[in-house]
């Protein structure tokens, strides 16, 4: 496997240079929870182990934690005088430092493996009192390669631990990006995957062609897209460990929007074969085709609810295109929204009780909260030319598409508003970003 | 009151893989990429340029039809060039055409597939009423994918939302 992909990676690198995403904070929480990071025993600038900023443990945590908003992390050289001995450091003087959480940890070599110890010391009680300090400790061993995947799994374990909510920091985003080669007429297209910061972008598909619609299957080893391949639109399934992909759909006209269900048997689909384009259900073991949306209106994006009973989609049926709700086992659909008069787009929340959104209101296109239970509307962007929102599966943050200038780039922005970034790309343009679900167990 | 953080944050790791010691994630979670085998084939059948005027009278060669915001109405000049290809294909039933929709930039990207495939439907159905066979027609919507006119202003979308008329060769 190792010389093939030595291979490709060569053959690729000898083409285009791919784009980075770099993950920006540009609005925090007014309380975010200070929280010290101390630079990891063996990781401190000339250690003979790791120096590369990349496989930095605490660098990594760091980013992670502030770019939830939620925490405040002063630079790791703020503890220097501390950090050979964290672990004796007394309580009292972190909490003179005003810290909440302490995060300390060693990484020492064993051959190509790595061992890495690593403590949480944590000083206050959510409601502020002081408590006595308790602390949280764990051993590791992991290849030398693999400090950056590990540091992400402690930012979630740390996440987890003073949110009670799990970390997203290591999933990762599919999206698509396009550039236009130097010397060259036509645009390239990428389909890619990266780590939920950016870093470590892979190209799944390199094409003359556009690329659209990237949806991940709920066991995140899959993807399927629309691809234009030969000026035909199909519907393919890519696994992302082999490369292997089939192509599901490459009937005449639209072949669009795959959405799987969650428990990853079916995925919903756009065609035109009645002449409309109408919603599709293809069980995936069989190839079976199930038509569920009827008539002669326009009908899209189609979006499974966390329990998979119901569907939701974009249709022309009333005359603008609005967000309607199938219940796939009664048929019924209902219309649910009923502010401005375009809204497309429709992603279920993981908890099911409201949507996120692309919608037209004063300012153009913004992306929109709408909770089910009482039709409550949260406006959560602006510029007017917002598009594309995906959740992350812990529910807390939304990626979604935008431009800067000239070109197409992501962002992000928390659920409630309060903590936003941008994911600005080196060259060409950025959109269609898909958060992917959890990845580790 | 909020307090903006400026975080900066560089991540230089988002190289693919030069080397083999620069590795991708657990081998659970591993990627592949990079389907080589495409490269090959998508050089030879790379998609043309943008397009041509609106000829109404020669058949046989590739023409672009315009049209106004969220409507597939074709005018006049349109409609009189639509019949002349369809005179050509009537003539030449080994020919066939592709049929690009597209749309502007406004919007959502699947809709706009939707809606480009609606102004295809108008094109093909006055193919259809002249007598041409519906497998000498094949209609493909780009939406707002490919863009002839980069631009966020009422030229750009103008010059976007159209029909190309392609003779495929093969």
């Amino acid at each position: 496997m190792w010389p093939m992909l030595l291979g490709l990676s060569i053959a690729l690198s000898a083409s285009l240079a791919f784009a980075d995403l770099q993950l920006t904070l540009t609005q925090g929480q007014p309380n975010a929870q200070p929280v010290a990071v101390v630079p990891f025993a063996g990781q401190a600038v000339a250690s003979p182990l790791d120096v590369d900023d990349t496989q930095n443990i605490a660098q990594i945590i760091r980013q992670d934690l502030s770019s939830t908003g939620q925490f405040r992390i002063p630079p790791l050289s703020r503890w220097q005088a501390w950090a050979t001995a964290p672990g004796s450091v007394p309580a009292a003087k972190w909490r003179a430092k005003g810290m909440n959480d302490v995060v300390w940890g060693a990484v020492t070599a064993e051959g190509d493996q790595r061992r890495v110890n690593f403590s949480l010391l944590s000083l206050y009680q959510a409601d502020k009192k002081q408590t006595q300090p308790a602390r949280w400790q764990q051993q590791y061993t992991v290849a030398a390669t693999q400090l950056r995947a590990l540091a992400h799994q402690l930012s979630d374990i740390i996440y987890q631990r003073l949110t009670g909510v799990r970390g997203n920091f290591s999933t990762r985003l599919a999206y698509v990006l396009v550039q236009k080669p130097a010397g060259q007429s036509l645009p390239v297209y990428r389909l890619q995957v990266s780590d939920a910061d950016g870093a470590n972008a892979v190209t799944l598909l390199k094409s003359w062609w556009p690329i659209m619609s990237p949806a991940w299957s709920p066991d995140g080893q899959s993807l399927a897209y629309v691809s234009f391949e030969g000026n035909r639109a199909a519907v393919y399934l890519q696994n992302l460990a082999t490369a292997k992909r089939q192509r599901l759909s490459a009937a005449q006209g639209i072949n669009g929007a795959p959405a799987f269900s969650p428990d990853g048997r079916q995925i919903a689909l756009v065609l035109s074969r009645t002449g409309n384009p109408k919603i599709y259900l293809m069980d995936l073991a069989s190839g079976h085709l199930k038509q569920v949306t009827f008539g002669r209106s326009i009908d899209t994006e189609p979006a499974f609810s966390p329990d998979g009973q119901q569907l939701v989609f974009t249709s022309n049926r009333g005359g603008q295109p609005q967000i309607y709700q199938l219940a796939l086992k009664s048929g019924q659909i209902t219309r649910l929204t009923f502010n401005g008069n375009y809204n497309a787009h429709a992603q279920f929340l993981p908890s099911g009780s409201g949507l996120v959104l692309m919608h037209r209101g004063q300012e153009g296109f913004q992306i929109a909260i709408l909770q089910l239970s009482n039709h409550h509307w949260t406006l959560l962007s602006n510029t007017g030319v917002d598009e594309s929102p995906s959740v992350a599966p812990n529910g807390q943050m939304i990626v979604y598409a935008t431009r800067m200038g000239a070109r197409n780039s992501l962002a992000q922005v928390a659920l409630d508003g309060r903590t936003r970034l941008r994911l600005p790309t080196a060259s060409g343009s950025v959109r269609e970003p898909a958060w992917s679900p959890f990845l580790t167990h | 009151m909020l307090r903006y953080l400026r975080l900066k944050t560089v991540l230089l790791a988002g190289l693919l893989c030069v080397l083999a010691a620069c590795a991708p994630p657990p081998s659970a979670n591993s990627i592949r990429g990079e389907r080589a085998s495409l490269d090959a084939q998508t050089h030879q059948m790379r998609p043309t340029p943008a397009f041509a005027g609106t000829s109404t009278t020669v058949g046989g060669q590739a023409q672009t039809y315009y049209f106004d915001y969220d409507d597939n109405a074709l005018n006049a000049q349109a409609m009189a060039s639509i019949k002349a290809q369809a005179q050509y294909l009537l003539a030449n039933p080994g020919k066939h055409v592709r049929l690009e929709g597209n749309t502007d930039s406004r919007g959502s990207r699947e809709y706009n597939i939707a809606l480009g495939w609606r102004r295809d439907q108008a094109v093909q159905s006055i193919l259809l009423q002249e007598g041409v066979p519906p497998r000498q027609i094949i209609m493909v919507s780009y939406g707002k994918e490919r863009p002839a006119v980069s631009g966020d202003n009422a030229a750009a979308w103008a010059k976007n939302r159209r029909v190309n008329l392609i003779y495929e060769v093969g």
